[in-house]
């Protein structure tokens, strides 16, 4: 599902949830059960837009490596929620750099 | 600038010392900022990074054998006497491959996010 967003690359991904917008937004915005489902504990979270419960919009990064947008859009459908998530790179290509290296040592 | 060219793309090798070699090569934001102006301009030469950066022409010879050590810059042909160095080839990942490897760790993501949430109802 990949696609050009203008100048930027942005990797956009979706899944459709059994559960209404206000309980996918809780498990979204609370440390704590982030934390469960995410699980990347190196890399920091900085919450840059929060519009309760359609959009959340925040920057992350590990030590060394530049930070990246990822956006939540949280969308109402007749079964459920829909979120969709776009990850945009930054305008420095050199995480592209490292993590050709990181996936060698895999 | 005597330095010595290193045999083989890092990429293409899984020795654990090269890698060492090319983390911490990247590790420095000076070295970093020559990468950045590889990748911006193609070619360059120790006397051109000298003009673009705070540090003496001693730092930058120093700065480019830890990056051709590390495998990931090389002298390119030139035709005349200055010494011009590149990037080289394996150096980079395509952008389609951060593409593809974004999206699918954020498949496994949502598949947790969505099995914590159905779970919790």
């Amino acid at each position: 599902m990949a696609e050009q967003t203008q100048e930027r690359k942005a990797a956009r991904t979706e899944v459709d949830v059994e559960a209404s917008p206000e309980e996918v937004w809780e498990a979204l915005v609370s440390e704590e059960r982030r934390e469960d489902w995410l699980q990347e504990p190196d890399r920091e979270v900085y919450i840059e837009v929060v519009q309760t419960p359609s959009r959340l919009v925040w920057w992350w990064g590990g030590e060394d490596e530049p930070a990246t947008r990822v956006e939540f859009e949280i969308v109402a459908v007749p079964r459920g929620t829909r979120i969709v998530v776009t990850e945009s790179e930054p305008d420095f290509p050199i995480s592209l750099l490292a993590m050709s290296f990181a996936r060698v040592l895999a | 600038m005597s330095g010595r060219l290193s045999s083989g793309a890092p990429a293409a090798s899984g020795d654990a010392d090269e890698l060492g070699r090319v983390f911490a090569a990247l590790a420095d934001p000076t070295r970093r900022a020559m990468i950045e102006a590889l990748l911006r301009e193609g070619t360059t030469s120790a006397p051109r990074l000298t003009a673009e950066l705070p540090i003496t022409r001693q730092a930058v010879a120093k700065h480019l054998a830890t990056l051709d050590e590390a495998g990931l810059v090389e002298r390119a042909p030139a035709a005349g006497r200055e010494v011009r160095y590149r990037l080289r080839d394996g150096a980079l990942v395509s952008a389609g491959a951060w593409l593809a490897e974004t999206e699918s760790a954020w498949e496994r993501r949502l598949a947790r996010l969505k099995g914590a949430v159905e779970r919790k109802r």
